[in-house]
């Protein structure tokens, strides 16, 4: 045991004490959340420049026009505005659970609501028998940011009345100045839009205000009710389980593949025989098995603490329970055995980092697929498939992951169940390639393909 | 005094080659044995079943009193043919970890592993990376990394290949002085003059069997001088000699002719009659070196003595090459 731990040391410090991985594990996460923190409030208290200009419009039906103008006028524009400021920061509450949206929250809302465009925009009414193609010729001159003509809107004139019923009605067009806010054109299309709406419901006798709520229903968020309660589902929730799986996923491979090149290293620059001469191929494979877990665990609690300031910082961590973090250590050690002994079985077995290319692509398969099947995993966290899935080796810790941290989390049996289905799964697994791992150790030439592994397997 | 190694009819075979067949072999406590034969003659598997990195097929193996090599590694200071160093790792650093994994314990490590570099003119690179050494410090290094725990037995294969000759003679030394701290030392090689110089006991291993296994002493006083090296005085007619019945075989090599006579003629009077036949600047009865016995051995199993020189050459040859 003793010189298993000193291998692992060894191991963990030939991998984690260096430069390249101080820099890639601790640096590049500084620098993210240099983004996330500092960066991103930055832009956005940055106030977008404050639009003024005019918007033409040719209006041959003559029924659209006066809602326009209408929609246009000073305190309507300011009403727009208010509308939308109100939008986003309701947007931006929504991350949080109903009631627990904090100060900073609403401070930031309030922010990103600030950087919505101001507008100062006043309506040039064109006469109808007007030359399009001449009145776009002021849109060319400059850009939004100059003034001036900033859009020219030109109504069909079948828009608000056809004469044939059986032909579609009309519409309009929109042409706009280059780096036009996106926002502002949205806002004129919707403008114009609801004013054509409108004069149609007048032109057919009705009341627009009357039809419009007719056609009004508004769209409730989900409420999950289950035995524990009723909660509001959030869109968050969806992302949190993928983030948690990810967080594994990312730890179990550096761990792994930090593994696969110390092993080729070894086998490549011939110091393995030496170390063989002092301890047996199982230690040796166990040594550095730990080592690389070590590695994958600094990771993984390095990145776990980053994310879980994050969850703070959004108030998100409603849906975090220490047991789900206990058991996300668990589902890691479990996945890490599974992938690392491929990963030092391969290892063992090339000759270079090349030609385990070929032997790796199950290993990436297996880590492929909690990413494909984070969709319909997180769709229904308990159907059959989930359940099935959660149970099997390798993907279940993975599988395990999303379905714990997901909204219906799976019956409490399933965890030890899934628990121990991993146990005996790793406990195969390192037979098998500790197997490959002492053969392969001493044996150089023509890479192995996977029957002559098989092959090894039985000789060993 | 009991026995450090025995082998008893060990059989190791790769696929339908077989490596090592019928292998047995006893070395006494504080004997210095050398392995000689030509490339893939077996004598690195025959290293490698002894320290257990490789299983024999068939036969039983015991090493220090235990049945295993397993069993007794820390007690072994092994230095492979094919070795490494961690590229990365600093000197003083990878010998210590190298000691500690072979169960030293880490009090005074240091202060010992530099001691050791010091002895070999290396003090100076304790804390430079391995990578940062030449082929020959780092061969120095690795010798080291074999001895750094004080092992009963030393199992070297190939030890000196690639080394200058400074760095040789230094390594002899430190290799003569294990032997007579008492230590056991195999070492394998396929320059057979170095096992001359530096053996009590010689095994030859020929396409993995042992063809002989004898003290210096008693191969020199079986093998007795059957070539006579002739130099004449005058251009010399050597179809003459050829033409003898006592002569076996004649070559000429820069002049100077290689007459070797057969097992029934006294070498005394073959190099009377030689005198007698033509003018000579010098005769010599030349001692059989290993290299000759093992060609004589090995001609009998059907390889020509040129085939057999050859292959011999070969090994040296590559190892030029590579040095």
């Amino acid at each position: 045991m003793k010189k298993v731990l000193r291998v692992a040391a060894r191991e963990f410090a030939s991998t984690a004490l260096t430069k390249g991985f101080i820099f890639g594990a601790f640096i590049v996460p500084l620098l993210m959340m240099g983004l996330v923190f500092v960066l991103l409030p930055i832009l956005m208290t940055e106030k977008a420049p404050k639009v003024s200009g005019t918007i033409a419009i040719v209006d041959p039906t003559g029924a659209v026009l006066p809602a326009v103008q209408e929609a246009m006028k000073p305190e309507a524009l300011l009403k727009r505005q208010e509308a939308r400021e109100a939008r986003v920061k309701e947007a931006m509450g929504q991350t949080a659970p109903k009631g627990l949206a904090t100060e900073s929250q609403i401070d930031m809302a309030a922010k990103a609501a600030a950087t919505l465009p101001k507008t100062e925009l006043t309506l040039e009414i064109l006469d109808p028998a007007t030359d399009i193609e001449r009145e776009k010729e002021p849109l060319r001159i400059g850009t939004a940011q100059d003034g001036g003509r900033l859009a020219l809107i030109s109504i069909s004139p079948n828009a608000v009345e056809r004469p044939d019923p059986s032909q579609p009605f009309g519409s309009f067009d929109l042409f706009i100045k280059p780096k036009l806010d996106d926002r502002i054109s949205g806002d004129l299309r919707t403008v114009v839009g609801e004013a054509i709406f409108d004069a149609r419901i007048t032109a057919a006798g009705q009341d627009p205000a009357y039809i419009r709520s007719l056609t009004q229903v508004s769209r409730p968020d989900p409420v999950t009710v289950s035995k524990d309660g009723e909660k509001k589902a959030g869109q968050w929730q969806i992302f949190l389980p993928f983030g948690f799986m990810a967080l594994i996923m990312i730890s179990v491979m550096v761990g792994g593949q930090y593994l696969l090149t110390t092993t080729i290293e070894e086998k490549s620059n011939r110091i393995v025989e030496v170390i063989l001469s002092a301890v047996s191929p199982m230690e040796l494979m166990t040594g550095k098995i730990l080592g690389q877990m070590g590695v994958g665990l600094a990771l993984l609690l390095m990145y776990g603490a980053v994310g879980w300031g994050s969850l703070i910082i959004f108030t998100l961590t409603a849906g975090v329970t220490l047991l789900n973090a206990l058991l996300l250590v668990v589902y890691f050690i479990l996945a890490y055995f599974l992938i690392a002994s491929m990963m030092a079985a391969i290892g063992a077995a090339v000759n270079d980092l090349r030609e385990a290319q070929s032997l790796m692509t199950p290993v990436m398969l297996v880590t492929m697929l909690p990413y494909l099947l984070w969709l319909p995993i997180s769709r229904d966290p308990n159907g059959t498939f989930a359940t099935v899935l959660g149970l099997l080796p390798p993907i279940s810790p993975f599988v395990m992951v999303l379905r714990i941290n997901s909204t219906e989390p799976p019956p409490m049996w399933q965890i030890p169940a899934s628990i121990l289905i991993n146990v005996i799964g790793v406990y195969i697994m390192l037979r098998l390639t500790a197997k490959i791992f002492r053969v392969g150790l001493l044996m150089y030439g023509k890479p192995p393909n996977l029957s002559t592994l098989i092959k090894w397997v039985r000789m060993a | 005094m009991g026995d450090a190694i025995t082998l008893s009819g060990l059989r190791k075979s790769f696929g339908p080659k077989i490596a090592v067949e019928g292998m047995d072999l006893r070395v006494g406590k504080g004997e210095l044995v050398g392995f000689i034969g030509p490339n893939g003659a077996g004598k690195t598997t025959t290293i490698r079943m002894i320290m257990s990195i490789i299983f024999p097929d068939t036969g039983t193996i015991s090493v220090l009193d235990r049945p295993s090599a397993v069993e007794s590694k820390d007690r072994i200071g092994y230095l492979p043919e094919e070795r490494g160093l961690y590229r990365k790792m600093k000197v003083g650093a990878f010998l210590c970890h190298m000691a500690q994994l072979k169960g030293a314990s880490p009090d005074g490590l240091k202060q010992k592993v530099y001691k050791w570099l010091e002895r070999v003119d290396l003090a100076k690179c304790y804390k430079l990376k391995c990578e940062e050494l030449s082929k020959g410090m780092q061969q120095k290094v690795q010798f080291l990394s074999a001895i750094m725990h004080d092992p009963d037995l030393l199992i070297l294969d190939e030890p000196f290949s690639g080394l200058d000759p400074v760095n040789m003679r230094m390594m002899r030394d430190l290799f003569l002085e294990q032997h007579t701290l008492g230590r056991t030392i195999i070492f394998s090689t396929h320059q057979m003059h170095q096992a001359e110089q530096l053996c009590d006991r010689i095994v030859m291993i020929n396409k993995g069997q042992k063809v002989l296994d004898s003290t210096l002493a008693e191969i020199r006083s079986d093998y007795d001088p059957r070539t006579i090296l002739v130099e004449p005085l005058d251009e010399a007619d050597a179809s003459q000699l050829h033409a003898l019945p006592w002569v076996r075989e004649v070559a000429d090599r820069d002049g100077i002719l290689e007459i070797g006579i057969h097992d029934d003629t006294p070498p005394r009077d073959a190099i009377q009659r030689i005198v007698a036949m033509m003018p000579v600047a010098k005769i010599e009865l030349r001692r059989p070196t290993l290299e000759d016995i093992f060609v004589e051995i090995v001609q009998g199993e059907g390889q020509s003595a040129q085939e057999v020189r050859e292959s011999l050459r070969s090994g040296i040859a590559a190892e030029e090459v590579e040095s």
